[in-house]
């Protein structure tokens, strides 16, 4: 029984860390119509951030705070400085030079720490484990779904309470008409993608701590993404964050009891969720 | 020889709904074989939901389709061509980058049936193809232009073009979607005098908004308004009628 | 009409390749990784290039081409012939199977359809352990001579003779595809990719026609995975890895999508390149994150195109009186 609950709580916040780079993708999709395969790339950075800043100034919450603004800013410097010319291309070549640069982010990255990867500690206010009678759990993992849950609270505020989520929301409907509203239709695109990279960043920093930094990690984030946002529904909030959930806590009850199935079901799912319901959980048709 | 006209295209009770909106209500009507029938009426009237089911764009909700005595309601869009219904689009969709000539000539192709999986032959090769196409290419007057991208014609010989791809299907029913749609004045007289000539080989049904086109051409007008017939008869005729003028005018106000 | 393959200039330039490529890459063993991409991509291309479809499922076919040849040579002790049929059996069911589930979806649904199946294939093949080898990949393939009623044609136990193996595959398989691309089939393909909707609309059951061709991808995908696995002794699981459809398409567009001999270049490009910078940088991988940006921006016709604008360009100014000219055309008359 206690198997399942660390299972099921693992699942958790695996699942808040997908929604998290899921969600970025999902919009960036859903209103720019633009296949971002860079998205594991802010991940990985992300995650590589947190380890150098937090090996400098041995503080975990400067590189929470500074890591993945860091990473918002350069995707918004890939986007309008080259990144914008192709959204209107065909899907391939977007792929094509969103690979391109995740094989250049990917190289960095091991130009500068090397090609193995490295341990991450979590910060020293949520060291440890939290013990309740005969169960244990890590304190940073709880910390994970906490956190992760304020943000997405958050975001859903960002989305149903504020101006811009409003154009947001209005812009994975019809890009054509916000524009028509006369509200400049590049600064939402860049701005959507920084905001996208800045998650997928933020994701890495939390995710550290976990499962470590390491260069190659960047396609399975990448992948996972595009799971969880194909089954929560392309361009949808709440899919995400449903999609991640359901993700993170399948896969990690699965591992348990038939680790190899676990991942051809995933996939198993996503193609089922194609082929019956495209549009997702909850995504529009 | 019958000196009875048959029917080519008859359509019986045709509706569509769209979830609580009904956009076709019970419409009937018969198309008489080599005769030009339009079907006009305000906007919303139901026209291009109608042409949806006539092509197989759509799938109404209940009523039949019928060409040539047989009952086509649910038949694919791609035998429907291959059954002898040939269609233009109200908003040009061609081949751009493809010839004129290979755009015609793949029309063509398309009803040769399995010679068109043939993998290993240059398509040259595929005489019928090719001596349709330039039938075709001939009647439209694109001769000059065989060898022009499609993308790169004009408007109006990209309408011709439009029509040209329904005729190298071979059909025995044509069903032109506002086959004058932007086009100026001296393309529309051409258009107009081409799709006369059609009918003597033809049978057309048409969907138009230029009234003048319509009117001179039409040797039967049917009236649409909100989903139903509203009323069919000679150019005369509906020119005349009163329910005619109140629905556009109504509609317009 | 078999009197003629090919056209001439068509026949010379893919001969030519196969007979220069070992004289001038540094190895007959690079060679053959080249010819065996150029076939990977040539299959990757007829869709991308001439149907329009983006699939992530080269890797599948690639994979199991291999799995297949490896196992049929060293569990049922056929000939290479048998190998190769047994690739092609396997490439053709599993084309069938993916392809005609996942053309049921069009645009970016149908790209994350074949990206799907790719990684439940690669997973599976990691589950099925005992028989492909799982994360150690299917190890001791043998690569017995090639005979033909007991005559021994190429006794493959060298590079050379491996190689001519390869060149030989390519020929072939080069000349089916031009023929298929200039063929009715090809043409509708190509009227497919321009505008589906047409294309139903002049009576072309596109569907049918998206199956084929996903199935004549997979088969040709299929022969190269089949040739890799002879070639290294060895069929890694890395075969049916997504990543390997993402260098199979790197390589296609990289080439050019506009022409056969696109596919050529790009596959030639990407082994040599990475090969000889791999051995001289480590991190060769950040240039060709460069390139695909560049060519992602700048020149989509791919390395093909600027081929062709440097043939015309110096056609321009030493314009030869009577030549034969030889163009690749994807859509003209």
């Amino acid at each position: 029984m206690n198997l399942y609950l660390i299972q099921v709580l693992n699942g958790l916040g695996i699942g808040m860390i997908y929604f998290l780079i899921a969600v970025g993708l999902s919009v960036i999709f859903g209103i720019m119509n633009f296949v971002n395969f860079a998205h594991g790339a802010f991940y990985l950075l992300g995650a590589y951030l947190c380890y150098a800043i937090a090996a400098a100034t041995d503080s975990f919450w400067l590189a929470l705070a500074v890591g993945p603004l860091a990473i918002g800013a350069l995707a918004w410097a890939a986007e309008t400085r080259f990144l914008c010319r192709l959204y209107r291309v065909e899907h391939m070549y977007q792929i094509l030079v969103t690979l391109g640069l995740a094989l250049v982010i990917q190289e960095l990255v091991v130009l500068i720490w090397g090609p193995i990867g490295t341990h991450v500690s979590a910060p020293a206010l949520f060291r440890g484990v939290l013990s309740y009678g005969d169960f244990a759990y890590p304190k940073y993992r709880l910390f994970v779904i906490g956190f992760s849950a304020v943000l997405a609270l958050t975001l859903w505020l960002l989305l149903e309470r504020t101006r811009y989520g409003a154009i947001l929301r209005a812009g994975t409907e019809s890009t054509e008409m916000v524009s028509l509203l006369g509200i400049d239709i590049f600064r939402l695109f860049s701005l959507t993608f920084a905001l996208g990279a800045y998650l997928a960043g933020l994701a890495g920093v939390l995710a550290a701590p976990i499962r470590g930094a390491e260069p190659f990690m960047g396609p399975e984030a990448l992948t996972i993404a595009f799971v969880v946002v194909v089954i929560g529904g392309m361009g949808s909030f709440a899919g995400a964050l449903a999609g991640g959930l359901l993700v993170g806590v399948v896969q990690s009850v699965m591992s348990s009891l038939w680790s190899e199935g676990a991942n051809v079901m995933i996939y198993v799912a996503m193609a089922l969720v194609i082929l019956l319901r495209p549009r997702g959980l909850f995504g529009r048709t | 020889m019958s000196a009875e006209p048959r029917t080519a295209l008859a359509v019986e009770g045709l509706t569509k709904r769209f979830g609580g909106f009904a956009a076709l209500k019970h419409v009937s009507f018969a198309v008489r074989e080599h005769s030009i029938h339009s079907l006009i009426g305000p906007n919303g009237a139901g026209k291009t939901t109608l042409f949806n089911c006539l092509t197989g764009a759509l799938k109404p909700s209940a009523g039949r389709v019928v060409f040539a005595g047989r009952d086509i309601t649910h038949l694919p869009p791609h035998r429907r061509a291959r059954i002898g219904m040939g269609r233009s689009f109200q908003v040009t969709n061609l081949f751009q980058n493809l010839t004129v000539f290979e755009s015609l000539r793949l029309a063509a192709q398309a009803q040769t049936g399995l010679a068109a999986l043939d993998f290993v032959r240059p398509k040259e090769l595929l005489r019928r193809a090719v001596a349709n196409a330039e039938v075709v290419l001939d009647r439209l007057g694109l001769g000059p232009y065989r060898n022009t991208k499609a993308g790169e014609l004009s408007h109006g010989r990209q309408r011709l073009l439009e029509v040209g791809l329904a005729l190298a299907v071979g059909p025995s029913l044509l069903l032109l979607d506002e086959p004058t749609a932007g086009m100026g004045v001296e393309d529309i007289g051409a258009m107009k005098e081409l799709i006369a000539t059609l009918a003597r080989d033809y049978t057309i049904v048409l969907i138009e908004h230029n009234m003048r086109v319509v009117l001179d051409i039409s040797d039967m007008i049917t009236v649409m308004h909100l989903g139903e017939v509203l009323v069919e008869g000679r150019s005369d005729a509906v020119r005349r009628d009163d329910r005619v003028k109140a629905a556009y005018l109504g509609s317009e106000g | 009409m078999f009197g003629r393959l090919l056209p001439a200039p068509a026949m010379l330039a893919s001969i030519a390749a196969v007979v220069v490529l070992p004289l001038i890459l540094p190895s007959v063993a690079m060679a053959t990784e080249v010819v065996v991409f150029i076939i990977a991509t040539l299959g990757c291309n007829l869709l991308l290039g001439y149907v329009g479809l983006l699939s992530f499922g080269q890797a599948i076919s690639f994979g199991v081409g291999a799995y297949a040849c490896g196992l049929a040579l060293i569990h049922l002790h056929i000939g290479v012939w048998g190998g190769l049929f047994a690739a092609l059996i396997c490439s053709i069911i599993a084309g069938l199977v993916v392809g005609a589930l996942s053309i049921q979806k069009r645009g970016i649904y149908f790209v994350m359809l074949t990206f799907a199946f790719s990684q439940m294939f690669y997973f599976i093949a990691y589950a099925m352990a005992e028989v492909t080898g799982g994360d150690n990949g299917l190890l001791n393939v043998p690569r017995p001579p090639l005979t033909v009623f007991g005559v021994t044609l190429l006794s493959l136990g060298t590079p050379l003779s491996m190689y001519c193996l390869a060149a030989i595959v390519f020929l072939v398989l080069f000349v089916f595809l031009h023929r298929l691309v200039a063929s009715p089939f090809g043409s509708t393909l190509i009227a497919i990719r321009e505008n589906e909707e047409r294309a139903i609309a002049v009576g072309y059951n596109t569907r049918i026609f998206k199956i084929i061709a996903f199935v004549i991808s997979s088969w040709v995908t299929g022969m190269a995975g089949a040739l890799y696995a002879l070639f290294l002794n060895f069929a890694p699981l890395s075969n049916i890895d997504v990543s390997m459809s993402e260098r199979i398409i790197i390589m296609t567009i990289v080439g050019g999508t506009n022409s056969l001999f696109g596919s050529v270049l790009g596959a030639t490009f990407y082994v040599v390149v990475g090969n000889l910078l791999a051995s001289v940088w480590p991190r060769w991988l950040l240039v060709l994150g460069i390139i695909l940006i560049v060519v992602a921006g700048y020149l989509r016709g791919g390395l093909w195109s600027g081929v062709e604008w440097t043939w015309q360009r110096l056609r321009a100014r030493w314009p030869v009186a009577g030549a034969v000219e030889q163009r690749e055309d994807r859509g003209g008359a």
